[in-house]
């Protein structure tokens, strides 16, 4: 707290009528006077500037001090810099016609500054690096700080130097250094950070994110291979290492993905549970299980993670209802380097804040008839896009129907002509995927949404809507008709489908950025130019990934039911388990089935990515404008985020729950021959355990809380609970939040109206230096408002024409006077 | 600093790596920038300082709609030309790194926006700051009743005690809710 201290009698705490000077917030006050004033310290003869404060200053600082202020130091010291250069042009005589001078104000500095050394050394040497690199100073203040932080703590370590302590700072400082050569690895070897750089610098950073977002699906995707490829796939390989599958190889498979591949360890059905004839033996059979139900399990905890943070992040801290004006405002992107991107960009800026601004004073008068006709349109709009999803499921399904007809019908399984006719089915979903989310955007620009935020998200809705049900279809067909009639191994047969879904869907994506784009781009300039540049359209690109994401989960996964348990009762859906162990149909076949039949379709997925990658950029740079809407961009991550979760995430692996515990395993292939369900493979291996009484625990575990629906329920009431609890939290800190910018907004009108009475009694005392204290009272125009004005509000800020120094630096200059008059007075008793 | 060859000193780069938030090839990658910009004679001082003039010739700078602010803020020279020592074009690149605290950005940001150098963003300041994120030509700008608006709306959205200006403490609050801040205040080399 600054000092007030005012000689002469306590004319302050006599006010009877006023809060104690503890609530006078002067905290402020000191740290903006204290960086302003540091800004002198920059003199040429720096080395003459010694740690010699006045005694009597210091004492009184300190007992003013109350005692849990220890933190002030630091953080006064960071709040530094608002006032940085204001003092100095005008300050200089500002001050002298005060009466203070450079001395005063270079002591205060030297001893907040002594205060902040002595709190950095307390700290330990991480924390003392990173709240040094935290402070806002210049290199210089930096390093003198820090020097000055060394010399005390090696003068203090004089004393107290032993062998474990010398080598623990050792250890630690080793350990810094390792961490910091990781991150230098880690950036040299990122990838394609000069593209990723330049599309930023042209079209912004929500475009970039979609490349963000590519870019960690890759990344999610190498793991997933690595991870099945090391456990499931080697051994197989080193196993049938003398086996070779007797179809020839024709150009046809790679799009179909049947004939050659039927047999190799693509799908499920190339493993086996074969021991080879060495007496290592691998269990192929929990190894396929376990492996894929890590590999889920990690997907589900750095997703939950992610989205969390995200959500939390942009959602909860972030004011969802106002804010416009500074949201546009702060959302200037400084890493825009194009010119003529500079430019467009402040041309939409200016055209969004004038929409704001009238959005602002039109109020919504419509009349009813108006309002009537609006709520008609999207009634209409809805129902169409609903019956267009629904359209396309009914042609998928009696599509499906026909090629199971087809399969039962032929006999002859190696013609090329009928696998050829098998990729009928994925080149029709990927069209529906790809046209119909064209006539949705045609529909939402006949409706008329007041919120444009509001109409991206109703888009977003209505294609994950189409996808999801396009999906479910295909899910449903796949469990229901393909298990009992397809002859031979239905895992690989459902595993071809989805590869060549992927195939199909990756080659739809070229050609729809080239018709879409491309085109788009050529009608936009040549034949139509109202309609101009298409704008990249992030949301359609970006659910194309997470499409092509949840295809691949589909394709592979194998979820332990443990984990299903235990993940999806953290969400309190475990009716799930109640389902599948009473063999009805699951309600959701949402999205993501899985790994489970095709281990190896991460690297599909990988090569994917890459090459869309290369695609999208050329597109984007040859094609596409910068967005006309900035902002936002971190609200739609999260919601990109949410949407890889919740949908596609958890639909396939609750599908994938189905499969596992439901579905006979064929007989012919894979490495679950031969048992009832695919669970079986854990209970028989429990069974077995339950001889070794070592690990009697694990199967007492297994017996009592995995397959015991109580315990569950019992963990399903606990965390309800607790979500509860943590609400009400919640509200209580909304209330709280109220009340304290209640409670700012008076301690503001306190220190306006204590600075006002400081003012009067020091008009009153200091008549010698009225004369020259010319620039005084203009100083403090702006605050001699009585109480009354404050309801004013704003105006005030437009009384003054010249440029007066502003509020904050007047109050200070006039506590520094206060704080000079008393001590002078106090010399002369 | 002060090497007549293009190297930094290892202790000189493992101390800058430990003051700022940049890592060890942000800094070499400055360091190179930096000379190449400087002149040949200058090149052999001891602290050399690159004037505004030359540093508002980077690509990542030359668009900015507030490049001589930026100069201004970081330059520890006395007499406020804007020009930069190697050391504070660290602190401009650390300032704006991917790793830098939303404290450190805010805390710059609220400098850069303050025109007038005085602390706190008053009626003025604010002004300035549209006009210069919207473009100062006569038929770019606002007119003065929707700037009159504007700005109204901005200190009642900020203005938490309500006393005409926008200080650092409320600037820190409403950038802390606005998620969108941190990721596009950034300049990389």
């Amino acid at each position: 707290m600054l000092p007030l201290h005012v000689g002469g009698g306590d004319w302050l705490r006599g006010q009877g009528s006023w809060r104690s000077p503890d609530s006078i917030p002067m905290v402020p006050l000191s740290s903006q006077y204290g960086n302003r004033a540091w800004q002198l310290n920059h003199e040429p003869d720096n080395s003459q500037i010694r740690i010699n404060l006045p005694k009597d200053s210091s004492t009184f600082r300190h007992e003013e001090q109350p005692p849990g202020t220890l933190r002030m130091g630091v953080t006064s010291m960071r709040r530094r810099g608002t006032l940085k250069t204001g003092l100095l042009p005008g300050g200089n005589v500002a001050l002298e016609k005060i009466g203070l001078t450079e001395e005063d104000v270079r002591d205060e500095i030297m001893s907040e500054e002594q205060d902040l050394v002595k709190e950095l050394v307390t700290m330990s040497t991480r924390e003392c690096i990173q709240a040094i690199r935290d402070l806002p100073m210049c290199m210089e203040d930096k390093k003198n700080i820090r020097n000055q932080v060394l010399a005390s703590k090696s003068s203090k370590k004089g004393f107290l130097l032993t062998c474990s302590a010398d080598c623990s700072e050792q250890i630690s400082l080793s350990l810094r250094r390792c961490g910091v050569g990781l991150s230098s690895a880690r950036q040299a070897v990122r990838l394609w950070q000069g593209t990723m750089k330049e599309i930023g610098g042209r079209f912004g950073t929500s475009v970039l994110s979609y490349f963000s977002f590519l870019k960690w699906l890759l990344m999610f995707n190498t793991i997933s291979f690595l991870v099945n490829f090391g456990f499931i796939t080697i051994p197989q390989l080193v196993q049938t290492s003398g086996r070779s599958p007797d179809v020839r190889f024709t150009g046809l498979e790679l799009i179909t993905g049947a004939g050659y591949f039927n047999q190799t360890v693509m799908y499920y059905g190339g493993y086996i549970n074969g021991t080879k004839d060495s007496d290592f033996k691998y269990n192929m059979q929990l190894a396929y299980f376990f492996t894929i139900a890590a590999y889920l399990v990690l997907c589900g905890v750095s997703l939950i993670y992610s989205m969390a943070r995200s959500f939390r992040r942009n959602f909860v801290l972030s004011d969802l209802s106002s804010g416009s004006a500074w949201r546009l405002l702060c959302s200037w992107d400084f890493s825009m380097v194009n010119e003529r991107a500079v430019r467009q960009r402040k041309n939409n800026l200016r055209v969004q804040l004038k929409e704001s601004l009238s959005e602002m004073m039109q109020t919504n008068f419509l009349p009813v008839s108006e309002r009537m006709k609006q709520l008609g349109i999207h009634l209409c709009t809805w129902v169409v896009s609903a019956g267009l999803a629904a359209g396309s499921c009914a042609a998928i399904y009696y599509l499906c129907q026909y090629n199971l007809q087809q399969i039962k019908v032929s006999q002859n399984p190696g013609n090329l002509k009928e696998e050829a006719s098998t990729l009928l089915l994925p080149f029709v979903v990927s069209l529906f995927n790809l046209v119909i989310p064209l006539l949705y955007s045609l529909l939402s620009k006949v409706e008329n949404y007041s919120n444009p935020r509001f109409q991206i998200y109703v888009i977003i809705l209505r294609n994950v809507f189409l996808k999801m049900s396009i999906l479910s279809i295909l899910c449903f067909h796949w469990v229901n008709n393909v298990t009992t009639n397809v002859p031979m191994c239905w895992e690989s047969y459902v595993g071809q489908d989805l590869y060549r879904l992927v195939i199909v869907n990756f080659f739809f994506s070229i050609f729809g950025s080239f018709f879409g784009e491309f085109l788009r781009r050529i009608i936009g300039t040549r034949c139509m130019p109202s309609i101009g540049i298409p704008e990249f359209d992030i949301a359609t690109n970006v659910l194309d990934l997470i499409y092509a994401q949840t295809l691949t989960w589909y394709l592979s996964s194998n979820y332990a039911s443990v984990c299903i348990h235990v993940y999806l009762i953290t969400f309190g859906i475990f009716t799930i388990r109640l389902f599948t162990s009473s063999h009805i149909c699951p309600l959701f076949f949402l999205f993501r089935i899985g790994i489970y039949f095709s281990p190896l379709l991460p690297l599909i997925q990988m090569i994917k990515l890459f090459l869309l990658f290369y695609l999208k950029k050329v597109s984007l740079n040859r094609n596409c404008q910068p967005p006309r809407r900035s902002g936002r961009a971190a609200q739609m991550q999260t919601i990109y985020i949410a949407l890889l979760f919740f949908p596609s995430f958890v639909g396939a692996l609750s599908l994938v729950a189905y499969t596992v515990w439901c579905l006979t395993p064929s007989d012919s292939c894979g490495p679950f021959q031969g048992l009832n369900t695919t669970f079986e493979a854990v209970s028989l291996w429990m069974e077995d355990t339950a001889i070794i009484s070592e690990f009697s625990w694990a199967v007492w575990i297994y017996s009592h809380m995995i397959k015991s629906e109580l315990f569950f329920f019992l963990l399903a009431l606990i965390f309800l609970v607790l979500i509860y609890f943590f609400w009400q939290i919640t509200q209580g800190r909304k209330m709280l939040i109220i009340l304290l910018k209640e409670q700012i907004i008076n301690e503001g009108k306190d220190k306006a109206f204590l600075l006002e009475k400081l003012r009067t009694f020091q008009n009153l005392s200091l008549v010698p230096y009225h004369a020259e204290n010319v620039h005084g009272p203009q100083y403090f125009e702006r605050t001699y408002q009585t109480e009354s004005d404050y309801s004013e509000g704003y105006q005030r800020g437009a009384c003054p024409e010249e440029d007066t120094p502003p509020f904050a630096s007047s109050a200070l200059m006039q506590a520094m006077m206060a704080r000079r008059q008393a001590e002078e007075e106090d010399e002369e008793y | 600093m002060g090497t007549s060859a293009s190297q930094l000193p290892k202790d000189l780069l493992s101390e800058y790596q430990e003051l700022t938030f940049l890592t060890k090839q942000e800094i070499l990658l400055a360091h190179k920038r930096f000379t190449e910009l400087l002149a040949k004679d200058d090149r052999s001082c001891s602290n050399p300082r690159l004037p505004m003039s030359r540093i508002l010739t980077l690509p990542e700078l030359k668009s900015n709609p507030f490049k001589e602010r930026i100069c201004l803020v970081f330059s520890t020279s006395d007499n406020k030309d804007g020009s930069l020592t190697f050391e504070d074009f660290l602190d401009l690149l650390s300032a704006f790194s991917d790793s830098a605290t939303s404290d450190i950005k805010s805390h710059y940001a609220f400098r850069i926006f303050d025109f007038d150098d005085d602390g706190t963003l008053d009626r003025k300041d604010l002004e300035r700051l549209v006009n210069c994120l919207t473009g100062d030509t006569d038929e770019t700008r606002l007119t003065s009743d929707e700037m009159k608006q504007l700005i109204n709306n901005i200190l009642e959205e900020s203005d938490i005690d309500k006393d005409g200006t926008v200080n650092l403490s409320e600037f820190q609050h409403v950038i802390s809710r606005s998620p969108d801040f941190v990721s596009s205040f950034k300049i990389v080399l």
